[in-house]
């Protein structure tokens, strides 16, 4: 998980302005969000995010979204949503050069992602696809996104 | 009986009582007599003073007050009695409108106690006028010439050049440098009239100011010395005050150079014109005066900014600001202008092949050179210059933001150098290719007004199956094209070359521009244009395509009425009132995307988000965000379920700036756009440019 201190933080400003936090993901959503990815995808999913999404299922703040286990309602909203782990990567891949990465969240400038090939985390251009950063676990890649929108 | 006289007896006088009379008389009233005449007795008497009491001190300070006091009335009496009526008989006639005073000094004890006053303050640091110890002494300052006596250990050392000083001068009273507001290397007899200050002042053979006579130091050049002895970088010792104060004397010095040059442009435009009389003489003095206000203004705020460029500038490098190198290579570029030509001739080249005479060349050059070199002016000052050109840099494209990166790790004059050679070159680059869509742009619209007419496709956009080459076959577009001979470079006509023309010749006159070329760039087709009022013909059009990928004539096309349909999820998705335009995509390096991206969180982004906001409430309701979403913005926070788009993105060179930036709902509109950019884009490589008709939803929010 990432930091203690950086998810109280952004706790504490999620309730600050009057959102909430997505509730947690059940086991059995998880669990079918990794058979889904290795289906659809092609590649497994961190066990880092699957214990996020056990946390919070998804994070829309401050224009950046990391996706939940399925498209659910952002909470208050009947019209907005964030977006399914395994369906915005799909979207993605309609351009076929994203088949390479799974995508974990996205701030409409970079996203976020694992590169399959290269076997590490990545902040890539979302146009583009330059690669700014790279990690080596996924923690560090969603330390790298929330620091940035706090 | 006899009678007998009484008997007479003497009687001694007694002694006692008289001297207890005169006890009497003389101490008991004389002291008292003393006490209330004289104020005090301790100057007559013995008495007890009290040790440590300062009753002595009371005593003497009266007694002198009295004697001051006497001895202005006696200075008095003589002055007027005595010395006025010898003045007058002694000379009549000279001595009209002369007065001449007695003066007795009863200041002699008081000196000493000044003196020691003195010498306590010299003591803790104190900074004392020499004329006030002179005065209390009573004495006055040498003048030249006098023969003086002094303390020779105090004394400045003998010339160390030699000069046989053996007998010790007085100073000589005479304006220094600093003092006259001069500067420049010290010379010799300087250094050897303050060895002193020649050595603890003297930086790279320049003159500091430094005034020895007062002892008084730039505040600045004691700080750099701070910085020589390793106490602080040099550079960085300047406060954020002095920094700030510095900058914005620059920029008012700029501001006001602007004004007086437009106010001159004035006065010369209305003495030029028929209509000279339109500006009185009473308006063109007034314009004068107010002119030559500000001129002077000017050279004062120039005075301070020349101030704090030499101190920066006998600073190390690595100690300067990537501002303030900007503004050293802006002014390199400046300073060599025929250089920075010289790039935009080979930039040019890579264009116009055709177009042989490098006289022609150059004066494109010039052209095209004018507006860049105008920001880079000297006048502007450093740090102004250097936001001047910021600020073209960032407007002619994010390519050349890796220039501000060299800057950065610039340590060395040679750094600085190739620092200027890159930016030189690259800006050469990026204006020659605006300033040939606009030549092209302006080339088009003559070619219009001429009765052109240009082939559409089925959806609006130029289409390349329905051009037709007048007179010849149609062939694709020519590498070259006509010029006429001897056009002035606003007037560069590009004609159509083979298969291009009425006659499917190539026209009279130098060969017109050929695709863009510039190293490293793939070549792009060149736009056909009808050769101004001439071989404009039926039949001829121009040939656009509607590919992103084969762009060829991407600049010349007109924005389609159109929305913008993308695909997403293998559907079609249209997003109503999207137009693509025409934009030069040229990829940045990475860096360069990371940092801005770098900005962008942190200030760029909320700084947006706050301004459309505040002032486009109504709009973004009318948009669909609720009032929480604003009161959320106006705090810098993004909606839940949208982001921040950049309509030319960071990777093509974008900025942060407003004006490319817009609030877009992620799903789908958000997505559609980025897959097709990404689609269009693919396969190029940092430093390549190409032209696209990109997607780029209007205003600050989409869906409106």
């Amino acid at each position: 998980m990432i930091s203690n201190q950086l998810f109280n933080e952004l706790t504490v400003k999620i309730k600050h302005y009057g959102r909430s936090l997505q509730p947690p993901s059940s086991d059995n959503k998880l669990n079918a969000l990794r058979v889904r990815s290795r289906q659809e995808l092609g590649c497994d999913i961190s066990n880092d995010y699957c214990d996020l999404l056990a946390t919070v299922n998804g994070l829309d703040w401050n224009g950046l979204v990391i996706y939940a286990n399925e498209r659910v309602p952002i909470p208050g909203y009947s019209d907005r949503f964030i977006e399914g782990f395994v369906e915005g990567n799909l979207d993605f891949r309609d351009f076929e050069p994203w088949k390479d990465y799974l995508i974990y969240a996205d701030d409409g400038v970079v996203l976020f992602t694992y590169h399959i090939s290269q076997q590490r985390y990545e902040v890539v251009l979302r146009v583009g696809m330059s690669l700014l950063e790279s990690f080596d676990t996924f923690n560090d890649l969603l330390t790298n996104a929330l620091s940035g929108h706090m | 009986m006899k009678a007998t006289a009484p008997p007479m007896q003497r009687i001694e006088p007694n002694t006692a009582a008289i001297q207890c009379l005169q006890q009497i008389v003389h101490t008991f009233f004389e002291h008292q007599i003393k006490r209330y005449i004289m104020g005090q007795i301790l100057s007559s008497e013995s008495a007890a003073t009290g040790l440590g009491s300062g009753v002595a001190d009371l005593h003497q300070d009266t007694f002198y007050q009295i004697v001051n006091s006497d001895a202005v009335n006696l200075e008095e009496t003589i002055t007027t009695e005595l010395l006025a009526p010898l003045t007058h008989f002694n000379f009549p006639v000279t001595s009209a409108g002369v007065r001449l005073y007695f003066k007795i000094d009863t200041k002699a004890a008081e000196s000493q106690k000044r003196l020691a006053a003195f010498k306590t303050a010299w003591d803790i640091g104190a900074k004392i006028r020499s004329q006030d110890i002179l005065d209390t002494i009573g004495a006055t300052l040498p003048q030249p010439g006098d023969d003086v006596l002094f303390n020779l250990n105090l004394a400045p050392k003998p010339n160390p050049a030699g000069a046989s000083n053996t007998q010790p001068q007085p100073r000589e009273e005479q304006p220094t440098r600093y003092q006259a507001g001069e500067s420049g290397p010290w010379t010799e007899e300087e250094e050897a009239k303050h060895p002193r200050a020649a050595k603890g002042s003297r930086h790279g053979g320049e003159f500091v100011r430094k005034d020895e006579a007062r002892g008084s130091v730039d505040p600045l050049d004691e700080r750099y010395q701070q910085g020589l002895r390793g106490e602080v970088p040099p550079h960085n010792s300047l406060t954020p005050e002095e920094r700030a104060a510095f900058d914005a004397g620059s920029k008012e010095a700029f501001r006001l150079g602007e004004e007086i040059r437009r106010r001159q442009r004035k006065i010369e435009s209305a003495r030029k014109s028929r209509k000279q009389n339109d500006l009185s003489a009473g308006q063109k003095d007034r314009l004068q005066k107010e002119t030559d206000g500000w001129a002077a203004e000017i050279d004062a705020l120039n005075a301070q900014r020349q101030r704090k460029d030499k101190y920066v500038n006998k600073t190390p490098y690595k100690y300067h600001t990537t501002t303030e190198k900007f503004g050293i290579v802006a002014k390199r570029i400046w300073d060599d202008k025929e250089k920075f030509i010289d790039a935009i001739v080979d930039a040019i080249k890579d264009k116009v092949e055709g177009i042989t005479d490098p006289e022609q060349l150059r004066e494109i050059a010039k052209g095209i050179a004018k507006k860049m070199l105008t920001k880079l002016a000297p006048g502007v000052g450093a740090a102004e210059a250097a936001a001047q050109a910021g600020a073209a840099v960032i407007e002619l494209g994010g390519e050349l933001y890796s220039f501000k990166l060299n800057l950065d790790a610039a340590q060395t004059e040679g750094d600085l150098d190739e620092a200027a050679d890159k930016l030189r070159q690259g800006m050469a680059k990026v204006l020659v290719d605006k300033a040939w869509d606009t030549l092209v742009g302006k080339i088009k619209a003559r070619a219009k007004a001429a009765g052109g007419k240009i082939a559409r496709g089925k959806d609006g956009q130029p289409d390349a199956g329905a051009a037709k080459q007048g007179g010849g076959k149609g062939g694709p577009p020519p590498a070259g094209g006509g010029n006429p001979p001897g056009g002035k470079p606003d007037d560069i006509q590009v004609g159509v070359g083979k298969g291009g023309g009425a006659n499917g010749k190539k026209p009279p006159g130098n060969a017109g521009p050929k695709a863009p070329q510039a190293a490293g760039v793939p070549p792009v087709k060149p736009p056909i244009v009808v050769p101004v009022g001439k071989q404009k013909k039926k039949g001829d059009e121009e040939n656009h395509s509607n590919n992103p990928k084969d762009c060829a004539n991407a600049n010349l096309a007109n924005n389609t009425n159109a929305d913008f349909a993308g695909t997403l999820r293998g559907g079609k998705v249209t997003l109503p009132g999207v137009k693509t335009k025409p934009i030069t995509y040229t990829k940045v390096d990475p860096s360069v995307a990371h940092a801005l991206r770098g900005k962008f969180n942190t200030t760029d982004r909320p700084a947006f988000l706050k301004k459309i906001a505040a002032k486009h409430e109504a709009e973004l309701r009318k948009a669909g965000l609720s009032k929480k979403d604003i009161a959320d913005m106006k705090n810098g926070l993004a909606p839940e379920d949208y982001q921040v788009h950049h309509k030319l993105p960071l990777d093509a060179g974008g900025t942060n700036d407003p004006s490319n930036l817009i609030l877009i709902k992620n799903e789908p509109y958000h997505k559609t756009i980025t897959n097709y950019q990404n689609d269009s884009i693919r396969g190029m490589a940092p430093g390549e440019v190409r032209k696209f008709d990109f997607p780029v939803p209007e205003g600050f929010v989409y869906p409106p």
